[in-house]
C-alpha cells in the first residue's frame, strides 16, 4: 500500500495568533552530557581572504519554515549524539625525494602490508614498479618482484578509490614476512606521500573522544591507545594536531597515561566562519613486545560551535489549531542569523510506555536579542498517546555556520496544555 | 502575515502523476544520463512509468559537501523544477552511492531552504542504491590529512569535498549532528529503502564480471583489504544499510542471483532496471 506522506507544513509568521489554551513552563534543568552556553558570544563570519581551502556555498533561508511528521512508536532512540571511534591499522608519511631516493624506513608488524606510494607531481614524480626498490630482512627486491598485487591510479580510481595521479599501490607477499622494510626510489623527484596500511597486523590504535560535540570554551578529551587483539598495549610516543574546517592546524600536546595510553584536551579558541567539521589527527609509536615499532596514524571527527544564541528557558505549550500541539521556545541570540529547533515529542502509549511520536523542526531568521522557535505536533501524530509528554533531544541549530549551539537529552515534561 | 497550512495531499479529484527522478553519485555531472547511468538503465526504468515524459535525470556538482548549494542546492532546484514542470504530486527518487546521502540531507533538514518542504511531501519514497551512508574505508585512505603539512594543494589534487566526507568518521559525526535515518537517530520522513551490494565478481573469465564495463579486477583486489568481506568494492554492505531500511540484497532480486558491485549497481545490469520499473508501477 502506498505510504501517504504526513508530513505538515507550517508557514507562519512568529506570534501568529492562535487559540490561546496555553500554558508558560521552565525547560527542566540541563542534565549530565547535555550541551548549554555558559555565555553567549558573537560568530565570526567573514572568512580570511587567504585560507588553506575553498569557501564552500551555504545556503542561507529567510523565510521561516516549520515541519513534523510521525514517528514508529516502537522506535529505540538515543537522546545524546554517540562518538564515533575506529580503530586504525595504518599510517601516512610524507617524504622527500632525497629521502626516498636514500631509503625510508617502514616499520611492518605483520606480513602482507599494503604500501602506496604517491607523488606530488604526476608527471615528475611518477615511478615505474621497477624503479622502486623494497629490503625486507635480508632481501632486497623491486616493487613488482616484492608485490603480490600492483595497482596503478587508473585501476584504483576505476575501483572507486580516489588516489592521486601517478599513485602505485603494492601489497607484499605475504612469505617476506615482517620487520623493518626499506622503500627506495633512486629516480625520485619531488615530494611523495608513503601510506602503509597492516591489514593482517594485530595492532591497532583507537582514538577515543568524550564527544563529538562542543561550544567554544569547552574542552575535548581524547584518548589515544594501542591494542594488540583486545589487549591494551603501551605506546611509546602519540603527537598530533588540530584542524580546523579552515584547514588551519593547531599543535596538541599528548601526555603519558599510567595505563601506557596518551591523552590530548582539544578547547578550539575560535570557529572559523569557515562551515565544516573539525578533525584530530593523532600519530602514534608503539611496539610489538619485541623490539619492532610499530606506527598508527588516527583520525578523530567533532563538530565545534560559537555559543551565538541559546534557549532562554521558557517554553509555551499550546493547543494548536490543528488540534495539534505547539512549543514556543524563547531563544536569546547574539548573531543575526538563521536558527532552528529540532525535538522529538513523546508521549505515553495505551499500554503506559512513553514512545516517541513526532519529531518536529523549526527555523526562522532571528536578529540579536530575544525572539521564540515554534515547534508544532499535528494532531495525527499524536494519535494513540497522552499526556504526560516529553521533549527529547531537543537541538538548536545555526544554520549558515552548521553550528550546534545547544542540545538537551530531557528538556521538557507536561500534561496536556 | 498569514499562516499557511499545507496538509498531505488530498486523493478526492486530483490525478496523481508519479514522476522518477535519477540521483547520480559523487563527480560534477553534465550528461549524467550517458555518462553515469547509460541509456540502458535509465530508459528500463522508465518502462514502469505511465507517462514516460515523468522522469528526471539530475546533474548536479556532488564533487562538494553534501549540503553545500551546489550539491543539495542543486538538486533541489532540479527536483522543484520537475515537480512544477510536469505536475508531479508522487515523485519516486532512485539514488545511487553519495547521492543518497545528498537526497538524505534535503530529508534531515527540511527548513534549511524552503523549498525542502514541498518537494518531500510529494516523494513517496527513495530508492537508494548503494548509499554511502556510514562512508567508506576507501575515503580516509586517501585522504592523507594526518601529514601535517595538510594544507599542501597537491594532496587536495584528486580529492573533493565529497570524497572527504565520505570518510567513516565524517559520516558517523554527520549522521549524529546533522542528519535523520541512522540507528538511534529518528526516522526520515519518508521511507528510504537500501539496494545493498554484497559482492564483486571479477574473475576475467566471469561473464557477470563485464556487466556495467568490466569492473578492474586489479584494483578491486587491492582495494578490498580496507573492506569488509561483504562489500559492492566501494562500499561495506553495514554502510549501505546503515540508513532507512534494507530494500533487497542484489542476489535476492537479480536474475540468477547475481551480485551487483558498485559500478554495476548504477547500470542495467542482471534485471536491475527491471526491478526497480515494477517498483515504480506500484
Amino acid at each position: 500500500m502506498q505510504t501517504r506522506n504526513k508530513l505538515v507544513l507550517a508557514l507562519c509568521a512568529l506570534g501568529a495568533a492562535l487559540p490561546a489554551l496555553s500554558a508558560t513552563r521552565a525547560l527542566l534543568p540541563p542534565q549530565d552530557g547535555d550541551m548549554v552556553p555558559a555565555t553567549l558570544l558573537p560568530r565570526t563570519t567573514v572568512a580570511p581572504a587567504a585560507q588553506a581551502v575553498a569557501q564552500p556555498r551555504v545556503h542561507v533561508e529567510r523565510q521561516p519554515v516549520s515541519v513534523s511528521w510521525p514517528l514508529p512508536r516502537d522506535a529505540a532512540l538515543q537522546a545524546r549524539p554517540q562518538p564515533f571511534a575506529r580503530s586504525s591499522r595504518e599510517y601516512w608519511t610524507d617524504v622527500s625525494a632525497t629521502e626516498l631516493q636514500r631509503g625510508v624506513e617502514l616499520p611492518l608488524s605483520a606480513p602482507g602490508a599494503v604500501i602506496r606510494l604517491s607523488p606530488g607531481d604526476g608527471t615528475g614524480g611518477r615511478l615505474q614498479p621497477s624503479a622502486v626498490r623494497l629490503r625486507l630482512g635480508s632481501r632486497t627486491l623491486g616493487a613488482d618482484q616484492a608485490a603480490s598485487q600492483l595497482a596503478d591510479a587508473a585501476s584504483l580510481r576505476a575501483a572507486g578509490m580516489a588516489v592521486p595521479d601517478a599513485t602505485l599501490v603494492m601489497k607484499l607477499r605475504p612469505e617476506l614476512g615482517s620487520g623493518t622494510a626499506t622503500l627506495q626510489a633512486p629516480t625520485a623527484s619531488g615530494r611523495y606521500v608513503v601510506h602503509v596500511f597492516e591489514p593482517q597486523s594485530a595492532f591497532s590504535v583507537t582514538a577515543r573522544a568524550d564527544r563529538d560535540d562542543l561550544l567554544v570554551g569547552q574542552r575535548l578529551h581524547l584518548r589515544v591507545g594501542m591494542q594488540e587483539g583486545e589487549r591494551d598495549r603501551p605506546l611509546q610516543a602519540a603527537g598530533g594536531f588540530l584542524r580546523a574546517p579552515d584547514g588551519s592546524t593547531t599543535l596538541l600536546d599528548y601526555r603519558r597515561q599510567p595505563d601506557g595510553s596518551f591523552a590530548a584536551e582539544i578547547a578550539p579558541a575560535a570557529v572559523p566562519a569557515t562551515p565544516g567539521l573539525w578533525e584530530v589527527h593523532s600519530f602514534t609509536v608503539g611496539d610489538d613486545g619485541q623490539g619492532h615499532a610499530v606506527r598508527r596514524d588516527t583520525t578523530t571527527v567533532f563538530t565545534a560551535a560559537t555559543p551565538d544564541a541559546r534557549l532562554d528557558g521558557a517554553a509555551e505549550v499550546r493547543r494548536a489549531a490543528d488540534r495539534g500541539l505547539d512549543v514556543r521556545l524563547g531563544v536569546a541570540a547574539a548573531s543575526a542569523s538563521r536558527y532552528a529547533a529540532s525535538a522529538v515529542l513523546y508521549g505515553r502509549d495505551a499500554h503506559g510506555r512513553m514512545v516517541p511520536a513526532a519529531y518536529a523542526q523549526s527555523a526562522a531568521w532571528l536578529e540579536p536579542g530575544n525572539a521564540a522557535l515554534v515547534l508544532h505536533y499535528d494532531a495525527a501524530s499524536l494519535r494513540g498517546v497522552g499526556a504526560p509528554y516529553e521533549l527529547r533531544d531537543l537541538r538548536l541549530q545555526d544554520q549558515p555556520a552548521m553550528g550546534l549551539v545547544e542540545r538537551r537529552a530531557l528538556a521538557l515534561r507536561f500534561d496536556a496544555p | 502575515m498569514t499562516c499557511l497550512l499545507s496538509l498531505a495531499l488530498a486523493a478526492a479529484g486530483a490525478q496523481a502523476a508519479t514522476g522518477v527522478a535519477l540521483v547520480h553519485g559523487t563527480g560534477h555531472q553534465t550528461d549524467a544520463y550517458d555518462d553515469y547511468w547509460q541509456a540502458a538503465m535509465v530508459e528500463g526504468i522508465r518502462n514502469g512509468l505511465a507517462d514516460r515524459n515523468n522522469l528526471l535525470v539530475v546533474n548536479c556538482d556532488f564533487d562538494q559537501y553534501m549540503w553545500d548549494d551546489r550539491a543539495a542546492g542543486c538538486l533541489a532546484t532540479q527536483l522543484a523544477g520537475f515537480i512544477q514542470s510536469r505536475n508531479i504530486d508522487r515523485l519516486i527518487v532512485i539514488t545511487h552511492s553519495n547521492g543518497g546521502n545528498v537526497m538524505r540531507w534535503i530529508l534531515s533538514n527540511p527548513t534549511w531552504d524552503a523549498r525542502y518542504p514541498d518537494i518531500i511531501r510529494r516523494i513517496v519514497k527513495v530508492d537508494a542504491i548503494a548509499p554511502s551512508s556510514a562512508g567508506t574505508p576507501l575515503a580516509d585512505a586517501v585522504i592523507a590529512g594526518n601529514v601535517f603539512e595538510s594544507s599542501l594543494g597537491w594532496l587536495l589534487g584528486y580529492k573533493t569535498d565529497a570524497v572527504r566526507q565520505q570518510q567513516v568518521g565524517w559520516m558517523a559525526t554527520y549522521n549524529q549532528q546533522y542528519l535523520l535515518g541512522t540507528a538511534g537517530r529518528p526516522a526520515l520522513p519518508v521511507p528510504f529503502r537500501d539496494v545493498v551490494g554484497t559482492d564483486v565478481a571479477s574473475s576475467p573469465f566471469s561473464s557477470q564480471a563485464y556487466c556495467g564495463g568490466y569492473a578492474d579486477s586489479v584494483g578491486l583486489e587491492i582495494t578490498q583489504n580496507w573492506l569488509s568481506s561483504c562489500s559492492d568494492g566501494f562500499i561495506e554492505c553495514t554502510s549501505a544499510a546503515a540508513a532507512g531500511s534494507v530494500w533487497f540484497r542484489d542476489t535476492q532480486r537479480t536474475s540468477g542471483g547475481q551480485v551487483l558491485n558498485h559500478n554495476q549497481s548504477r547500470r542495467a545490469c542482471f534485471g536491475l532496471e527491471a526491478t526497480l520499473a515494477n517498483d515504480i508501477r506500484g
